[in-house]
């Protein structure tokens, strides 16, 4: 699963409530690992596929905007979180752009996993 | 190389990797059938379907079938198959009220239902989804939870294509169902028929054949149906076999033009290009890319 970003040289910012507990639910339960970094406001993770992140992590109160997580199979995540004991807001679904779950942490923080999907037209 | 997995609620999965193999008296429960590499042919009753990638066979339960797979390399097949009691569950808890299925939660007199054993599209979400599926599959998952949380997204996803079928179907404008629904068969099983044969030259003579409809009601009840004529659905089947072959292997152009059914490469590259707005060997090269 890949936090969603436009660019990997730049930080991409994540509003939290809590950022460290939240740095720790990205890490214990979503399964990113870190890498060392020279401010703890700041966080370098990445993913099992060796994707890399440079986060900025801000504390803010109840961020009403979701952390976007890009994955490659949704279904998959959601069996493996729901054993995990996450409480999704919704199961799977089908949107224009992929497959999403929705779900928030226990500090209230929101997020969306993504599958992006190409549809093709009728024929 | 055949890899089967039965479930606990007796729900399959088989894989089946070869490049010849023949199974005469096969009968099937509920099944998804899809290719993913290569082909593989199918006999129902009179009726001779090919599936290769971009399309997927659905047989219902009960259907007795000759299967045979032949290709110059390895033909990759994958098909889910549902059980007869899992179906009818699933469908009993689509068309009841909960009240119904709260007052007789097992009603084993229950039949599946029979859908229209055709070609569909492979794609979108039901293709992703049968996608990850057979990829989980590969690797041996085991995990039944898993598995059964693909099987219910790509059955309730199979569910909305055979509604949209069925509402397409209503193009048909006739005040009989029954009447309605042989036609709809009818023109499927043309569909079917240029799908299979797109390799090769195909007369409106012989789908008139097939439809057992006279050529010129056949071109109007096609219209009807698709909004195009058989020669452009033709047209299509075999622009987008184009494509698929251009993504997935590395036969030269010039041999998939043949392979498509299409008489000569300059004709090819012109319909393409107009269709996808870029020359094939462009579309191979961004896909490379």
């Amino acid at each position: 699963m890949v936090p969603h970003q436009t660019s990997v040289k730049e930080y991409q910012q994540l509003i939290l409530k809590e950022p460290l507990k939240s740095l720790e639910f990205l890490v214990q339960t979503m399964g990113f690992e870190t890498m060392p970094a020279d401010h703890e406001q700041q966080a370098f993770i990445y993913d099992k596929l060796g994707n890399y992140f440079k986060l900025l992590l801000i504390p803010g109160a109840n961020c009403q905007e979701p952390v976007l997580i890009h994955t490659n199979d949704c279904l998959s995540n959601y069996f493996q979180l729901k054993t995990l004991g996450i409480h999704f807001i919704n199961g799977p679904q089908y949107t224009p752009q992929g497959l999403m779950l929705e779900f928030k942490d226990n500090w209230g923080n929101y997020y969306k996993i993504l599958e992006e999907r190409f549809y093709e037209d009728d024929y | 190389m055949k890899t089967l997995k039965i479930l606990s609620n007796q729900n399959k999965l088989y894989s089946e990797t070869t490049s010849e193999a023949f199974y005469r008296d096969e009968q099937s429960d509920f099944s998804i059938r899809m290719v993913t590499r290569g082909n593989e042919e199918y006999k129902l009753n009179n009726k001779i379907i090919n599936v290769f990638p971009g399309y997927f066979l659905i047989l219902n339960d009960g259907t007795s079938y000759q299967r045979k797979i032949y290709s110059n390399g390895l033909s990759n097949t994958f098909s889910v198959q549902f059980s007869k009691k899992f179906l009818a569950d699933y469908n009993r808890t689509l068309v009841c009220d909960d009240a119904v299925l709260m007052d007789m939660p097992f009603d084993d007199a229950d039949t599946p239902p029979a859908f229209y054993e055709t070609l569909y599209p492979f794609k979108n979400d039901l293709m992703f989804n049968l996608l990850h599926l057979k990829d989980h599959f590969d690797k041996k998952v085991n995990n039944e939870l898993l598995i059964n949380v693909y099987l219910h997204h790509s059955l309730l996803l199979f569910y909305q294509v055979n509604h949209k079928e069925l509402i397409n179907s209503r193009r048909l404008n006739f005040v009989k169902p029954c009447t309605r629904k042989e036609l709809f068969k009818r023109l499927n099983n043309v569909k079917d028929y240029m799908i299979s044969n797109c390799n090769k030259a195909i007369s409106i003579e012989e789908l008139s054949k097939v439809a057992c409809l006279s050529e010129c009601h056949l071109y109007k009840l096609f219209k009807e149906l698709y909004h195009c004529s058989p020669h452009q659905y033709l047209l299509k089947i075999r622009l987008n076999k184009a494509k698929s072959l251009l993504n997935d292997t590395i036969y030269p152009i010039n041999e998939i033009v043949g392979m498509v059914g299409f008489e000569n490469t300059s004709s090819f590259i012109r319909l393409f290009r107009k269709n996808f707005t870029l020359t094939p060997q462009n579309y191979r090269g961004k896909k490379i890319a």
